[in-house]
């Protein structure tokens, strides 16, 4: 216990969150994780459940189910209340892998079904170095197996922040008028209020992030 | 008369400060320690699941290890000695707690000893049903770690708080004492984490 505390608090980082697809091993080329992105934004749009796969090198001796469970705390995956997350981890050099999933996701995917399903899939596609089409199959059972558990999260939550931005935009818009009529200069006022809009805009980062769900260690490891 | 209204209105003040910075202590305390207790129950029924999970394997090993019921027999005792204690976590002495452990450990270990003799069975490592069991096993025994250490996280948020000044002039006072860990497990082995 307190041995595993401590490799949890010197052991290996946890790299960033940059897409649902952080391939820090870059096995796979810009086509593939652009087509692995679109698959799990999809399921996402249409299930609120949020996937996420990490591949790294290695583990660097750290255990593949404390880095699993330190990755899903850092990056929350899967909505707060649902805590409907997945983490596919992969060690390349260590031919080992996690799934770890979300209490929300526990039901559906028992460490059992998970076992069923990695058993198959991983040691087939991953012996022969296949990264893309193994990735590609197992999501495509999980998204498959976990269907429609969950119901996406639109509507009521997208429309209050469309009003809150609108309202915003309006009040912003307002401000540079008043500011262009007072100093005499209302073109030049508005010209600057879209400049300025346009590059805050692009500062801007519409990225993924987890949603503040969390896991307790369930899941399923192995190696290929 | 005005220095009595005065003398009256630093006393009203001082009283609103203590009686909102006392209430403000005393809710926290509340609060970290209901999260401690909540985080107890998960520890509890990940615990519970290890106890479901494990008749099943034993009838599945049975049909197969004809030869290892010692092995067998220690694991179902060591499941019905622990579910035999039970502790309220809030009021557990350091002995409760040990107690409680060991008992644990003891599960992990004859457990430990059974996935050892298994290795001898190649068709029993072969078997659907066992390898599932052994699956959920090794998941179980992840998500003890994980709820254990999360209790642990809860009891030292609470016990800094309670020991820290001046919470901890009012800790004693309001009922609040510092709470067990977790310790690292004394004595028996932990099952080991299967690769397969």
């Amino acid at each position: 216990m307190l041995i595993m505390i401590c490799q949890i608090a010197w052991g290996l980082d946890v790299p960033k969150l940059k897409g649902r697809i952080n391939d820090y091993a870059n096995v796979l080329n810009a086509n593939q994780i652009a087509k692995l992105e679109n698959k799990l934004a999809l399921f996402e749009d249409s299930t609120s459940n949020q996937i996420a796969v990490l591949i790294i090198p290695s583990l660097e001796g750290e255990d593949k189910v404390d880095y699993g469970v330190k990755v899903f705390k850092k990056w929350k995956l899967g909505d707060k209340k649902k805590n409907n997350g997945l983490l596919f981890l992969l060690a390349i050099n260590d031919r080992k892998f996690r799934i770890e999933v979300g209490y929300g996701l526990e039901g559906i995917l028992p460490d059992g079904k998970l076992f069923q399903i990695t058993d198959t899939l991983i040691p087939h596609f991953f012996s022969q170095k296949k990264y893309y089409e193994g990735i590609d199959s197992t999501l495509n059972v999980l998204t498959t197996t976990i269907g429609n558990e969950y119901s996406a999260n639109k509507g009521k939550i997208f429309g209050i922040r469309y009003l809150y931005v609108g309202i915003g935009l309006i009040l912003y818009f307002l401000l540079f008028t008043i500011i262009g009529f007072a100093t005499g200069e209302p073109f030049l006022a508005l010209w600057l209020a879209f400049r300025i809009l346009i590059i805050i805009a692009s500062q801007g980062k519409a990225g993924f992030s987890g949603g503040g769900g969390s896991s307790g260690g369930g899941g399923s490891s192995g190696r290929w | 008369m005005k220095k009595t209204w005065i003398v009256l209105i630093v006393i009203g003040v001082v009283v609103l400060f203590l009686y909102f910075g006392i209430k403000g202590m005393y809710n926290s305390m509340v609060i970290q320690n209901e999260s401690a207790n909540a985080q107890w129950s998960q520890v509890e029924s990940q615990y519970q699941r290890r106890y479901d999970l494990i008749p099943n394997l034993v009838a599945t090993v049975k049909g197969y290890a004809t030869h290892e019921q010692g092995t067998l027999t220690a694991v179902i005792e060591a499941r019905a000695k622990a579910t035999s204690i039970t502790i309220d976590p809030s009021k557990a002495t350091a002995q409760q707690m040990q107690q409680f452990q060991q008992a644990q450990g003891e599960i992990s270990s004859t457990l430990s000893k059974l996935m050892v003799v298994v290795e001898q069975y190649p068709d029993l490592k072969a078997n659907k049903n066992f390898l599932e069991l052994q699956a959920q096993i090794e998941g179980t025994e992840n998500r003890i770690a994980t709820e254990r250490q999360r209790f642990n996280e809860a009891v030292q948020a609470y016990n800094a708080y309670i020991k820290k000044f001046p919470n901890n002039i009012f800790a004693g006072m309001f009922g609040f004492s510092a709470r067990e860990y977790f310790k690292s497990e004394v004595g028996a082995e932990k099952a080991p984490k299967v690769q397969f």
